[in-house]
């Protein structure tokens, strides 16, 4: 009799517990720009997107949320083009220009309540003579290393002093694109650039569950991490399009022969093997609507990072002929839904980006083009058999 | 010692319980600028064209404008309700438009030496409906008259109703939209995303270049409750005891990284940088139009860990220069501001804003906001201008993060949508 209560109460409470699961699930937010409650940040920071070359820099700002010392461990994943002849960065890719997908890991600490801020090109140093209000002046978050010719990703996992994984939900950044010189250029081949002109995302956090002991690899299944998202919307002006603002001015009779708008879609897998320098591919599917609620759809493989204007996923040969063209689209803009698909292996997985907005206005024979950088909406988790995973470098 | 055993297994399945309630709770996005939602707020619109004509004097022609896309995300079509919050300020006597928080050498020019500027609250509203998956663009100046879809259905549905542009030409303010069904009464479904880019072109007369800026932000969501909306033209956001809630809480702290002003920015450019501040309530009565005054209360961490604070209070609609909160309007006393580098030292700091909660149960204080960057060159002499015209500065938007839900609710107060019978 006292195993049967016993049995009851057990299903019971179990049943409760399977109820709530199922509830909390479905009101989580998967990966977030605003952060945990009631901490304010995630366990796992991600910057899709930061670049510095001869045209482009960018300055990275990390906070810490809490009210104790935080230790991140972050990586920087170069998807630059590299010549495996020479070593050296080239532009078309190749059979001999391939992207690098080379990791550099590094640590940084913040006191309670810290931000820090470092230009990617310049990294920072550790050096108590800074001086005030100059570049490093506060306290330095250890040494971050400078790097040149990059374009790629950086991520930071909240760890605890002696690097083991943390869900403390205490990191919060934000990363500036600036552009640092002209160049001349059309859409959506080559979106000439303004120098001095800067766009502005907030960093992707992944939330960790707060009761929970990660250890290496880092699941990202909504019982460790959250989940990423089951499928991604960008709302986006068909490439080619006029700009608004450009043609009412226009039509005011000011001096303009013409504006266009392009977008740059910035993605990268949720998955990452940092151990064994294995790059994740994710083949992702797009369902295009336009204004006329008439559907479209398009397909390309993420393989660790890609950033590119949206005509080039389908049609890189022949922008007008491109889904995400306005001259194919028949309206201005368009919703967007990306999806992850299965893998012929059977598996998927999870992605996160960020887009850019570029508009581009020429008068007097002179092109100038402006970026603005949006989070992407999110939507659902995906948590497949074999969920999302970062695999963390040993670090002994 | 069954007792003990029994306790033992209840206190386990109870911290499991709490466990799981907890890590629900602190995951839960309460506002959210990626999630779809029920209400979408876009806290800064702005428009200008008031020097777009043609100048025959040779002088550049400018506009501004706010570029607004709204997307129905559901399978079906969905009704929305907006609002446009026109926060310009008029003369005392004369009406003309005038910043109510902007420079007092500005508003003397505007409003002359015998007039002040009476800060202005006006909502005017409008409704449209979207077709399953629509996204539609439209400039605030102009609104949309049309929606595409509104003559020709697609899959047996048409869109309909207009999109009123804005009442005033300068404009600033908000825009808020509501989802609702067909007697545009409030729904509990969350089917809106949207953005918002706020565009600056100038284009000279001669063989100059033109000059273009653009920033964009997320509309920032709040999410209906399923289940928890009475349909009533009373909205409650948030509610500690869970019994009246049909939307999420506003956020409790907002968190803002920001460059201190004057900061000289790391890159080879070495510019200067500006942050503009935009808060908007996240309680407001368009019924009455009554405006409601919050305390802000804002903790700023420098990178030497050292914390100031400060305070002031946000009415309706408040778009300010950070150096601006605790020093007089304009550029006198930026220098000694704790937003400005020259007081803290570093180039970045963290700022916690939060509005101060009373005991009023039919408003609350939440707030949301956004910030604008402005990179300018150090070599201009009149670094207080950096973002305050067209082409002073380049500049980028940016959603403020959170921490927490409040613990007092936030009520919004719609107009009846249709006629007493």
């Amino acid at each position: 009799m006292r195993k049967v209560k016993w049995d009851a109460f057990l299903s019971g409470l179990c049943g409760f517990a399977a109820v709530l699961g199922l509830v909390a699930a479905g009101a989580r937010a998967d990966v977030t720009i605003e952060g945990a409650q009631p901490t304010g940040g995630a366990s796992i920071l991600v910057f899709p997107k930061i670049q510095a070359n001869s045209t482009f820099d960018t300055v990275i700002q990390i906070a810490n949320t809490g009210n104790s010392m935080l230790h991140a461990h972050c990586f920087y994943v170069d998807a630059s083009l590299r010549s495996t002849l020479s070593g050296l960065s080239c532009s078309v890719p190749s059979a001999t220009c391939l992207p690098s997908w080379q990791e550099t890991d590094f640590l940084i600490w913040l006191t309670k309540q810290q931000p820090t801020h470092w230009l990617l090109s310049k990294g920072r140093n550790i050096d108590p003579t800074d001086g005030f209000k100059n570049d490093g002046s506060g306290f330095d978050p250890g040494r971050v290393p400078p790097v040149s010719d990059f374009i790629g990703e950086l991520k930071c996992i909240e760890v605890t002093e002696s690097d083991e994984p943390l869900t403390g939900n205490h990191l919060k950044g934000e990363a500036t694109l600036e552009t640092i010189a002209t160049t001349t250029g059309t859409l959506p081949d080559a979106p000439g650039t303004q120098k001095g002109d800067v766009a502005k995302y907030n960093a992707i956090g992944i939330l960790g569950n707060p009761d929970a002991q990660p250890s290496g690899p880092l699941l990202l299944d909504d019982q460790i991490y959250s989940a990423c998202p089951s499928k991604i919307i960008l709302n986006h002006f068909g490439t080619g399009a006029d700009d608004p603002v450009a043609k009412d001015l226009e039509d005011a009779g000011a001096n303009l022969t013409s504006s266009s708008v392009a977008t740059e879609l910035t993605l990268v897998p949720c998955s990452e093997d940092f151990e064994n320098q294995l790059p994740k591919s994710v083949t992702i599917q797009f369902l295009i609507y336009n204004e006329l609620e008439q559907r479209f759809s398009a397909s390309t493989t993420v393989t660790c990072f890609l950033s590119v204007e949206l005509t080039k996923i389908d049609s890189p040969g022949a922008p007008t002929r491109s889904a995400f063209s306005s001259n194919f689209l028949g309206t201005d803009v368009a919703h967007t839904e990306i999806t992850p698909v299965v893998n012929l292996d059977g598996t998927t997985g999870g992605l996160i980006g960020i887009a850019e907005r570029i508009v581009s206005v020429t008068s007097n024979g002179q092109t100038v083009s402006a970026r603005a950088a949006y989070n992407l909406h999110t939507e659902g988790s995906l948590i497949p058999e074999s969920p999302d995973q970062i695999i963390l470098p040993l670090t002994e | 010692m069954r007792t003990v055993k029994w306790n033992l297994f209840l206190s386990g399945g109870l911290l499991l319980l709490g466990g799981m309630l907890l890590w629900t709770g602190a995951a839960r996005a309460d506002v959210s600028s990626t999630n779809a939602a029920a209400i979408l707020i876009f806290p800064k619109v702005v428009v200008d064209t008031t020097t777009a004509s043609p100048d025959a004097n040779g002088k550049p022609m400018e506009r501004t404008d706010t570029i607004i896309q709204i997307t129905n995300t559901a399978d079906v079509p969905v009704n929305v309700r907006c609002f446009w919050v026109d926060a310009n300020g008029h003369c005392s006597n004369s009406g003309k438009i005038c910043n109510p928080v902007g420079d007092p050498v500005d508003t003397n020019d505007i409003c002359g030496p015998v007039e002040f500027c009476n800060p202005g609250w006006q909502e005017t509203d409008f409704a449209f409906r979207l077709t399953p998956k629509q996204p539609i663009v439209f400039v605030a100046s102009k609104g949309l008259p049309d929606l595409p879809l509104s003559d020709i259905p697609n899959n047996g549905q048409f869109s309909g109703g207009s999109i009123l542009p804005v009442g005033e030409d300068p404009f600033v303010g908000e825009l808020k939209c509501i989802e609702v069904d067909d007697s545009e009464q409030p729904t509990d479904r969350n089917d809106l995303k949207g953005e918002a880019t706020i565009e600056e072109i100038e284009v000279e007369g001669a063989a100059a270049a033109p000059s273009v800026d653009s920033r964009g932000y997320n509309g920032i969501g709040i999410q209906a409750i399923p289940g928890q909306n009475n349909g009533d033209d009373t909205l409650v956001l948030g509610d500690p005891t869970l019994q009246t809630s049909e939307y999420n809480a506003c956020p409790n702290i907002l968190i803002l990284d920001h460059f201190f002003d004057d900061a000289v920015e790391p890159s080879v450019l070495g510019q200067t940088v500006r942050t503009h501040l935009t808060l908007v309530p996240c309680s407001e009565d368009f019924n009455l139009q009554a405006p409601i005054t919050t305390v802000v209360q804002y903790l700023v961490f420098n990178e030497f860990e050292q914390r100031f604070s400060t305070s002031r209070s946000v009415r309706c609609f408040s778009e300010i220069v950070l150096s601006d909160i605790d020093t007089r309007p304009g550029p006198i006393g930026d220098a000694q501001s704790i937003f400005n580098v020259g007081v803290q030292g570093t180039l970045t700091g963290q700022t916690l804003i939060r509005g101060v909660a009373d005991a009023a149960t039919t408003y609350g204080h939440g707030l949301l906001a956004i910030a604008e960057e402005f990179h300018c060159s150090s070599s201009n002499p009149n670094l207080s201008d950096c973002g305050k015209d067209v082409g002073e500065g380049l500049s980028a938007a940016f959603v403020a993060q959170q921490r927490g839900t409040r613990m007092q609710s936030d009520f919004i107060y719609l107009p009846a949508a249709n006629s007493p019978q």
